[in-house]
């Protein structure tokens, strides 16, 4: 049972990890969009695409918060004492995020939606990179079992956490410019679909190359880790990873980006996957395994009844939510950011 | 009943913590109920609205009031339960964090807090100043 709770927490992670990082990367394109004027085009794309959805992603982290204390409540302390710094600032930039994007459809001047945005897209892309630096902690046995029992800087300050903090801001950008370049299209704005077209490909390189380059950095700073990507099960899903990698750039060549949504999400799903096989049979590498960690029968049996029963409400609805963002139908007129400011 | 007496020092709550959240969130609550009654049999008798300002007035208030009945509750089962976090099994010493900087946390998170608010308050009279917003037709 301990396994089908890590299943469900498998599965929030690499939801989050599609879903909303590519949010967050909306923001990282947000934020490089450049002037008022020149990047308003962009920020409006950006702003349509995510009011339907808006903060709706974070039920997915909140699911994995939930399972992770119910199921494995010794990792979910040694976890959060431990890396409480970057979980308190993700925490933080959750709450400024989610009041700087609603507060700026509100602005009455460009200065005031000039500073709310530029809250609104630093902490897209500080939320990304702390919970990258948390995970990149846990994945290279920086979190060791208890009460705050690890370094409370070097288990999110070190070589394998900036990696992978970095590397979920850009895989994040490189989601948003996928799914963003399709919106674009929908909405019958080609140069919009060209620059977020070039976006996509650019960021789709430089994802790549940081991933090979990352397995060096991995090599030295967590060779355990290493060793599990680099053979059985954990290479396989790296192998599928890269190669719904390749498809996707090769989609987003050709400009068809409905596919490209599928195989560039298919992409990170298999490294969050990977990276759970590569620690198998450790929740909490060196210390606590699977097995050591989980809860009671009685509470894990609880859990999966409650997220079953939960299931029934949240599944039809988030599908309901995104079949809906998908066809279009919540579709706003598209509208430059800067506009409703110069009359 | 149990008294209080037949706990040890050392593990009650904080008494008077406990008592006058409690005492706020049940007046508060008879208030509210007085105050839908008023509105139930003036309805029920001549059909209409009440027409007191007074009436009106404690509506306005009994917004916020209600938020306040609310945390009041919340605080009593809280402090309510000290000094234990889990009801005979963990005291709240054993299961507080051992990482520093928990002050600065809490800190920050009022700072927070306070900067929200003040975002809400301003969001709210701007949308004041608005004309109200109608269902547009497609």
């Amino acid at each position: 049972m301990a396994e089908v709770c890590l299943g469900l927490v498998m599965l929030g992670i690499t939801a989050y990890a599609v879903l909303g990082s590519a949010d967050f990367g909306a923001g990282f394109w947000d934020l490089t969009a450049g002037g008022a004027r020149r990047g308003g085009r962009l920020r409006g794309m950006v702003q349509r695409s995510m009011s339907p959805v808006w903060e709706a992603n974070h039920v997915w982290l909140i699911f994995v918060l939930v399972i992770v204390w119910t199921a494995f409540p010794t990792a979910f302390g040694s976890i959060f004492s431990t890396l409480s710094i970057p979980l308190f600032v993700a925490a933080i930039g959750i709450i400024f995020r989610g009041a700087a994007f609603a507060l700026r459809g509100q602005a009455a001047t460009i200065n005031e939606a000039r500073v709310l945005g530029a809250l609104f897209a630093t902490s897209s892309v500080l939320i990304p990179f702390f919970l990258g630096a948390a995970i990149g902690g846990i994945a290279s046995g920086r979190v060791r079992l208890g009460n705050a029992a690890g370094d409370p800087v070097s288990s999110w300050l070190n070589p394998t956490s900036v990696l992978i903090g970095v590397m979920a801001v850009l895989s994040g950008a490189y989601l948003a410019a996928v799914f963003l370049a399709g919106d674009s299209e929908r909405a019958g704005q080609p140069d919009l679909v060209r620059a977020f077209r070039t976006r996509a490909l650019g960021t789709a390189v430089v994802n790549g190359a940081l991933a090979i380059g990352g397995l060096f950095v991995l090599r030295e700073d967590a060779p355990e880790l290493f060793d599990g990507l680099t053979s059985g099960a954990g290479l396989v899903m790296v192998v599928l990873s890269a190669l719904a990698g390749v498809v996707t750039l090769a989609l987003v060549w050709g400009g068809r980006y409905g596919p490209a949504r599928i195989t560039s999400a298919a992409a990170v799903a298999a490294i969050v996957v990977g990276w759970a096989l590569a620690q198998d049979p450790y929740l909490l590498p060196p210390d606590l395994t699977l097995d050591e960690a989980a809860a009671s029968d009685a509470t894990l049996s609880a859990t999966i009844i409650g997220v079953g029963v939960g299931s029934l409400i949240l599944a039809p609805s988030l599908w309901f939510l995104y079949r809906l963002v998908l066809r279009g139908t919540l579709d706003q007129e598209y509208e430059p950011l800067d506009q409703r400011f110069h009359p | 009943m149990t008294g209080l007496e037949s706990v040890p020092a050392r593990d009650r709550p904080p008494v008077n913590v406990v008592r006058f959240a409690f005492q706020t969130m049940v007046g508060i609550g008879t208030l509210l109920a007085l105050l839908g009654t008023v509105f139930l049999v003036t309805w029920l008798r001549k059909r209409r609205l009440p027409r007191s300002r007074w009436f009106y007035r404690a509506v306005t208030v009994a917004g916020p009031a209600a938020l306040v009945a609310l945390i009041c509750g919340w605080v009593t089962t809280e402090v309510g339960r000290q000094p234990w976090i889990v009801y005979g099994y963990m005291r709240t010493e054993q299961a507080v964090t051992a990482a520093d900087g928990l002050e600065v946390g809490y800190a920050f998170l009022v700072a927070v807090y306070v900067a929200l608010g003040a975002a809400v308050v301003w969001l709210l009279r701007r949308l004041t100043r608005r004309p109200a917003e109608t269902e547009v037709q497609r």
